[in-house]
């Protein structure tokens, strides 16, 4: 294992990345890269700062950045096919601030773990895991399974992904561009899904507006809930869907049909509407408690 | 095999016949212990009645209601990583078996409440499980609220690690989440029983306790 470490590039006048016996300094620059196969995981880690990945066209990973103060060094190891990089400390590392910008074959597989860390991926068309805890989240590009998860900071995302996963509990969600299969949820911020051609779509909320434009396939299923926030569908036309709204009092605004939501008790508020556009082959499902409800046609492109 | 590779097969259903998996288990306890609780938990579930008849009035209108996302609803509450103590995961076990029984019952539930002398009393209905529907979910609150309480209480002692903002922003969203609970609440005490309400009210228990989650395994 240690041989591999003989192929890292040290600028001449930076400091070290020790990946064996960490350096410890109060401040770092790094500059390192090793080979990597087109389609390498990359698991990277990295308690506080921002962590930059960008995909690009050669055969190897590169990492530059500075080590924050606190740091003890740089693990960056592993082989063609898997390669790690984290920030070493002798504690958790809450309190380090560091920034790294690494770049990666386009193919590259990420996991990418933070925690007051903003995140951003850029160019990657491989499969995207990044979570944090309190930092924001961005990501483009991914052909294949995403999926993004933090506390607080938004979610973004934007490619033609296949499966997307992402929430946050206290910022906004939006997913743009992906099709296939989409589970996003937030508490305490806005959730915005458009894209293409969806065949599943799970969407959560709580007090968040909600808002979906997309298409839905032959036999779709969506899914969305929400306590006290809005939902709005923008259905791409031509609708062919089974609709079951359901809310305990906010209001429901159908421009789909003609088919208006009934009083389902004698007791409350509360209102279902049920209907059918199409042949009915996708299923949508909406329950809220007091957010609004409106069901059109239009879907962004 | 790291530990959440591992509890992702765990969560998958992979044991016994997943070598990689096996060897994983022989060298870490922590991984062994999620095994067993959970092991523990799904055991305990299917000990539980498979299925209940209620009186044939009001059972077909309630499983057309809620067949479609029932099962999708109840969501095991996992760890990231090891970072969480058997006993908080015993407590999840012990949640998701307070919210299946609590569910159960609930299906027993007429579907209008009854109100003032001129409302209908429901015909006579088989209540083969000794809690009441309010009380079961009284019950499967009070389990949220202990495995919530855990991890809160984790955060707080871990404040100087997360910082002020941190445990602000959490402790600001749990008001945000406590204020929609405490909406749904409001909501099911005018309709007992309503299934979008029991499922929104999981669901939102589930969200409060997956942001506390995500923050005390990050420790």
């Amino acid at each position: 294992m240690k041989s591999l470490f003989r192929s890292f590039t040290y600028a001449a006048a930076i400091a070290a990345v020790a990946a064996v016996a960490p350096v410890a300094l109060a401040q770092q620059t790094v500059d390192a890269k090793r080979p990597a196969a087109a389609d390498v995981a990359v698991d990277i880690e990295n308690p506080g700062g921002t962590i930059k990945v960008l995909g690009w066209d050669r055969e190897e990973v590169q990492v530059t950045g500075r080590l924050g103060a606190g740091a003890e060094g740089l693990e960056f190891e592993g082989g063609p096919r898997r390669i790690q990089i984290g920030v070493e400390s002798s504690g958790p590392g809450f309190g380090i601030d560091s920034e790294l910008e690494i770049h990666v074959p386009r193919g590259a597989r990420l996991t990418i773990d933070g925690f007051s860390t903003a995140i951003e991926v850029r160019d990657v068309h491989g499969s995207i895991k990044a979570e944090s805890v309190n930092g924001s989240l961005r990501a483009s590009g991914s052909k294949g399974e995403v999926e993004l998860e933090t506390v607080n900071g938004s979610v973004e995302f934007e490619g033609p992904a296949s499966r997307v996963k992402v929430g946050s509990v206290n910022g906004r969600v939006s997913v743009r561009g992906a099709s296939g299969e989409v589970e996003a949820e937030t508490v305490n911020g806005p959730l915005e899904v458009t894209g293409g051609a969806f065949q599943r779509a799970r969407l959560d909320t709580v007090n968040g507006r909600l808002t979906f434009a997309g298409t839905l396939v032959k036999g779709a299923t969506l899914d969305a809930e929400s306590v006290s926030g809005d939902v709005e569908l923008r259905l791409g036309a031509p609708v062919d869907a089974d609709f079951s709204i359901a809310t305990f009092s906010g209001a429901v605004d159908n421009r789909l049909s003609d088919a208006k939501a009934e009083a389902v008790s004698r007791w409350t508020e509360e209102k279902e509407l049920r209907f059918s556009v199409g042949g009915g082959s996708a299923k949508v499902t909406i329950e809220t408690l007091s957010g609004s409800v409106t069901l059109r046609t239009d879907a962004v492109k | 095999m790291n530990c959440e590779d591992a509890l992702d097969r765990i969560d998958e259903g992979g044991a016994t016949d997943d070598v990689t998996l096996r060897a994983h288990l022989a060298g870490c306890a922590g991984c062994r212990e999620a095994l067993r609780v959970l092991e523990a938990a799904t055991a305990a579930a299917q000990a539980l009645p498979r299925e209940i008849t209620p009186g044939e009035d009001l059972w077909p209108g309630i499983a057309a209601r809620l067949a479609p996302r029932e099962a999708s609803n109840v969501v095991l509450f996992r760890p990231r990583q090891l970072a969480l103590s058997p006993a908080t995961l015993a407590a999840a076990a012990a949640l998701l078996v307070a919210l299946t029984a609590s569910f159960t019952a609930l299906l027993l539930r007429p579907a209008e409440p009854v109100r003032g002398a001129d409302a209908a009393a429901p015909a006579a209905v088989a209540r083969p499980v000794s809690l009441s529907p309010e009380a079961s979910v009284v019950a499967a609150e009070e389990e949220y609220v202990k495995a919530q309480a855990a991890l809160l209480d984790r955060i707080h002692a871990s404040a100087d690690q997360l910082g002020p903002e941190t445990v602000a922003t959490v402790e600001a969203n749990v008001k945000v989440i406590d204020a929609a609970l405490a909406e749904i609440r409001t909501a099911l005490g005018q309709a007992p029983g309503n299934p979008t309400l029991i499922r929104m009210l999981t669901s939102t228990h589930r969200k409060k306790l997956d942001a506390l989650q995500r923050v005390a395994t990050s420790l």
